[in-house]
């Protein structure tokens, strides 16, 4: 079987090399573990790469309050303590320690998923990736777990100039409160968010009884859930809902945020989700066929997230990746016994039937609202032809390249031997 | 500080309606012991419940979970029963609900909660009280865990008198905007006084009795003197100087009003006196409320309780505002039930309240990884401290008696600006799409020239290596792929910084380097570990440090190192020597390592030696 789909995929060596401080459970190494194991893979042949822009203050001012935005990128952790009032304002200094690099960090990580949302605006691609984003829980005047900058806000705010309607669901064992309050007022942007609830479990928001407010009633969509949740349980929730989701909504686009803390055994989370389960959420939105942008978010056990990142590239690359990981550097990470899949935790699913039942009923019918509310107007999402035409001739050609060479580039399923390509 | 504010914030509406609350907060997060004291309590329950486990032949379930399936946070039970007294005490008063209510639990798990205390707790209460290793049976206790169970007495004595000042001294800070407190305070004719500056002085003796708040509510109900209530509340803990707990068994505490020599007797009336004026007057609205709720029950057809008639007296203007205020309740309360949210017992939380709890950043050195996902959160804005303690009941009441008007943060400075859809597409700017890495775009034929490989191929399962599978072949075919890779992707291998990936890196380093960014890292642990210094002071010395003794290193090398090299080969370690127990996320667990540094043997032409292993004390089978 033939990939159609162009990938894009948004990786810069530098995001891997940061430090946000000892015992800190963010550890974006992770990202250069992941980057390293596809490239283990090979998976790289069928996909383009590209180097994000390191996102420009005025970009990221789109979302966030411009002294936010100013503070974060003059802090720095020899001056932090000049600064009590400002560090306490913006909520920075305990969950978001203030460390080396730090802006630079954001604006790479939100380079990428701007970059991805306009190469999906601009049709260049069909699936974008960028693992390094996904950090939901900042809001727009502050850090929130571990999340500075927005760039979800940011990508959607992006793919909302091309489309009436973006979709944005969230696979995050934590729930995806800040995409969630940025877009609780509008219609035009629908939050889905699976997450674990109750017992204060950060961030405390996210039960299903918030809908969103005003125009955007009814287009906030969360799904709580208790501890040990399974892969039955939740992919049978997750394709219930979703399709439902697609169906009622119609959006133009998705953004899908895969956090990896809601596989088993992650160190924050609580869930007992296989790779496999995980994964399986997002072959499901891939099979939708809609424009799709792919993000990474939490994930606190380093190698189960370079795993769940890879096999999901593998994914949305129609690839199925073998169990036995091929020796790397990291080999050691993997190690003892150097597989993708990874044995789920023999913990109790706190989700009866009958509670998943009762928030699948709530949550279906809050859907049913949209469909009967008179006063919300469904708008057509206009026909492609819409979009201009980028003549080829002004392109740079370092930038895109054309349909014909990608094709050329792209590898193919069933093209065993590289040397074939040459013809 | 916002930090203050918000306190001020949360206090106003908490404090006011019901002070014990406060109390409860304060003893959980607002000392900074409570999580080392949490850790160590762990490590000694685990041991004992072992010991019990093995000298009894029963079997113990851990962690236990109480009725509705959520697991019970022993440590908060243990310490609330300590703190009022025994648990025949609290069976003989009666206050088993109020233990619940203290651990943040329903009423309705009551009989499950008791029966988890005596499974898990009592005995180890009494084995505490014998002075635990004097006991016949448990005489092959190792010497460590006695230590652990001595500190962990001492620190449970000072936890009780730790509380009790923070909390109060808090509740003080807190409440200086709140006018009602302040006006409590004025009306105590006793000498006592909250915002005395002796207050530091009397605090060790504010051995807060848990129940008091409770005794209360029967107080002004049935109109008893409070001080014959509070002598059913036996002073269990007594502080003595050198900070050793002895648990003193009061015969029940026969409190006369006229004996002011007993100091703690004292103090409790004081602290009776005090608490019963403040919740006279905080907690008024929500009594006399239930109150006229009870009697409205107990005689529906009474005309004082008429809406009809209620121009006749001008008392019925009162009563007419408390019938709205039980109509609010009501609805507040059946609205909570409607749906199942999954957090039934603990009714929503509003963003509001949930920014608002005050919490230490200390919390997390003590984490252990297996409570920290088992236990429930934290009601804190911090996302990496989940667990520690048990679950809060927020106030519900609070909940209720306030009107909040919103419930979400709602405003320009929390929303994007979303334009409405025009049909008309808007720049996407397409300047900025990214550079484009691979394919190479200069040299888009390049890859069709490489050698064979398969495409998204595992491991290769046979090779042939003289011995397949020993660390030599591993090393070789890492070694492989990495010149494979390097070939493949040129300069590409730079700009990705593949070149400063993996164990390979420790080639830069000197022997003498990797030895000092061990003892520093080393240092630094147990300085997170035992000293009240901030992280952020530890770490900026760490760097000092490092940038002193290790000159040639950059600060980002030192972090390559840190995660190519160091945390790989503690990892390694684990691999290796404890299978079971592998986490090479935890930056706290001590440093193993097997073998000798990498590529040593290559260069110095040495084969690989079995060295003494002087890190593992626990070699499991």
């Amino acid at each position: 079987m033939r990939s159609k789909d162009r990938i894009s995929y948004f990786y810069d060596g530098d995001v891997g090399n940061v430090y946000f401080g000892p015992n800190h459970p963010m550890k974006p190494h992770r990202l250069c573990m992941t980057h390293h194991l596809v490239l283990s893979y090979d998976l790289h042949k069928k996909m383009e790469i590209y180097r994000p822009h390191k996102a420009y203050p005025v970009e990221l001012a789109q979302f966030h309050s411009a002294d936010y935005v100013e503070f974060l990128q003059r802090i720095n952790p020899d001056t932090q303590h000049l600064f009590p009032e400002e560090m306490a304002k913006f909520k920075l200094g305990e969950d978001c320690p203030v460390f080396d690099d730090m802006f630079e960090f954001c604006q790479i990580y939100a380079g990428g998923t701007i970059d991805a949302a306009r190469r999906l605006n601009n049709q260049l691609c069909d699936i974008a990736i960028n693992w390094a984003g996904g950090l939901h829980h900042a809001k727009k005047c502050e850090a929130s777990g571990f999340c500075y900058i927005n760039d979800l806000v940011l990508g959607i705010l992006e793919l909302l100039k091309y489309h009436a309607r973006v979709l944005y669901i969230d696979i995050d064992v934590h729930h995806g409160d800040g995409v969630e309050e940025a877009f609780y007022f509008t219609d035009r942007v629908m939050t889905v968010s699976f997450h674990k609830y109750g017992n204060l479990f950060f961030p405390g928001s996210g039960d299903v009884k918030e809908i969103g407010e005003q125009e955007g009633k009814f287009y906030a969509i969360n799904i709580p859930l208790k501890d040990g949740i399974d892969d039955t349980s939740f992919t049978r929730l997750f394709k219930t809902i979703i399709s439902k989701v697609v169906e009622t909504y119609q959006p133009g686009v998705i953004v899908l945020q895969c956090g990896a803390d809601s596989l088993a055994g992650d160190r924050l989370g609580c869930f007992n989700l296989s790779i496999d389960g995980h994964a399986e959420c997002v072959r499901f939105v891939k099979k939708i066929g809609l424009p799709l942008l792919v993000t990474g978010g939490g994930g606190y056990t380093k190698e189960n997230v370079a795993r769940c990142w890879t096999v999901e590239t593998g994914v949305l690359l129609d690839t199925e990746l073998p169990n036995e990981i091929p020796d790397n550097e990291y080999i050691k990470y993997f190690a003892p016994e150097c597989s993708l899949r990874i044995p789920t935790a023999h913990i109790e699913n706190f989700n009866s039937k009958s509670y998943l039942g009762t928030i699948k009923m709530q949550v279906l019918e809050n859907l049913r609202c949209i469909q009967h509310a008179p006063s919300v107007q469904m708008q057509e999402v206009p026909p492609d032809y819409y979009i201009p035409d980028f003549d080829e001739d002004e392109k740079n050609p370092d930038e895109r390249i054309d349909q014909h060479t990608q094709d050329k580039h792209i590898q193919r399923d069933d093209e065993y031997y590289e040397g074939d390509n040459d013809k | 500080m916002a930090y203050d504010s918000e306190l001020g914030n949360w206090s106003d509406v908490n404090e006011i309606k019901i002070p014990e609350l406060y109390v409860k907060y304060g003893d959980l997060d607002g000392c900074a012991d409570v999580n080392e004291l949490r850790a160590l309590f762990d490590q000694v329950l685990a041991f004992f419940l072992k010991e019990v486990c093995v000298n009894k032949k029963v079997f113990r379930p851990f962690p236990p979970k109480l009725g509705d399936g959520q697991e019970a946070d022993l440590f908060k039970l243990f310490l609330t029963i300590r703190r009022i007294g025994s648990y025949e005490l609290v069976s003989e008063n009666n206050l088993w609900e109020f233990v619940a209510r203290e651990c943040g639990l329903k009423a309705g798990l009551v009989a499950s909660l008791k029966l988890i205390y005596i499974k898990y707790l009592k005995e180890l209460d009494q084995w505490l009280l014998n002075g635990g290793f004097k006991d016949g049976k448990m005489e092959n206790l190792e010497v460590s865990v006695v230590e652990k169970l001595d500190r962990l007495s001492r620190k449970l004595g000072r936890a009780l008198i730790d509380v009790e000042i923070i909390g109060f001294d808090e509740r003080k800070e807190k409440n200086e905007g709140a006018s009602g407190f302040n006006q409590v305070q004025g009306d105590d004719d006793e000498k006592f006084s909250v915002g005395d500056h002796k207050r530091c002085e009397l605090s060790p003796k504010f051995v807060k009795k848990v129940g008091v708040s409770m005794v209360n509510d029967e107080v002004k109900r049935n109109e008893i003197v409070p001080d014959n209530v509070v002598m059913k509340v036996r002073l269990s803990v007594i502080h003595d100087d050198d900070n050793v707990v002895k648990r003193v068994d009061h015969p029940m505490i026969d409190y006369d009003d006229d004996d002011d020599d007993d100091d703690v007797n004292n103090f409790v009336s004081h602290n009776v006196n005090t608490q019963k004026r403040k919740r006279d007057e905080d907690s008024l609205e929500l009594s006399e409320m239930l109150d006229w709720l009870a009697n409205v029950a107990r005689d529906p057809h009474d005309n004082a309780y008429d809406t009809s008639q209620r121009s006749k007296k001008g008392k019925n203007n009162t009563t007419d505002h408390l019938r709205k205020r039980v109509l609010s309740s009501r609805r507040a309360l059946f609205a909570e039930l409607n749906v199942d949210s999954g957090n039934e017992a603990y009714g929503s939380q509003k963003k509001t309240q949930r920014m608002q709890q005050p919490s230490m950043y200390e919390d997390d050195r003590v984490k252990l990884r297996c409570s920290r996902r088992t236990t429930a959160a934290k009601p804190c804005p911090l996302k990496r401290q989940q667990t520690e303690s048990s679950n809060i009941r927020p106030d519900r009441f609070r909940e209720i008696l306030e009107s909040h008007d919103q419930d979400y943060n709602l405003g320009p400075l929390f929303q994007a600006e979303v334009p409405p859809w025009t049909g008309v597409l808007s720049d996407s700017d397409p300047k900025w799409l990214g550079t484009q890495m691979w394919p190479p775009p200069n040299n888009p034929d390049r890859k069709g020239e490489e050698g064979s490989f398969v495409i998204g191929l595992g491991r290769q399962e046979s090779c042939e290596c003289v011995f397949p599978g020993s660390a030599e072949c591993v090393r070789f075919h890492i070694a492989e792929n990495r010149l494979k890779i390097k070939i493949e992707l040129g300069t590409l291998f730079y700009k990705w910084k593949f070149n400063q990936m993996g164990e390979e890196i420790s080639l830069a380093w000197e022997p003498e380097e990797e030895k000092r960014f061990k003892s520093l890292v080393i240092r630094a642990r147990h300085e997170l570990a035992h000293s009240m210094k901030s992280r952020r002071e530890i770490m900026n010395a760490f760097w000092r440090k490092a940038s002193v003794i290790i000159p040639d290193k950059l600060k980002q090398n030192v972090v390559s190192y840190y995660f190519n090299v160091f945390v790989i080969r503690r990892r390694s370690y684990q691999n290796r020597v404890t299978p079971r127990d592998i986490d090479s996320d935890n930056d706290e667990v001590e440093v193993g390592s097997v073998g000798d540094r990498f590529g040593y043997e290559k260069i110095h032409g040495l084969s690989l030696k079995c060295s003494e292993n002087l890190q593992c004390t626990n070699l499991e089978s």
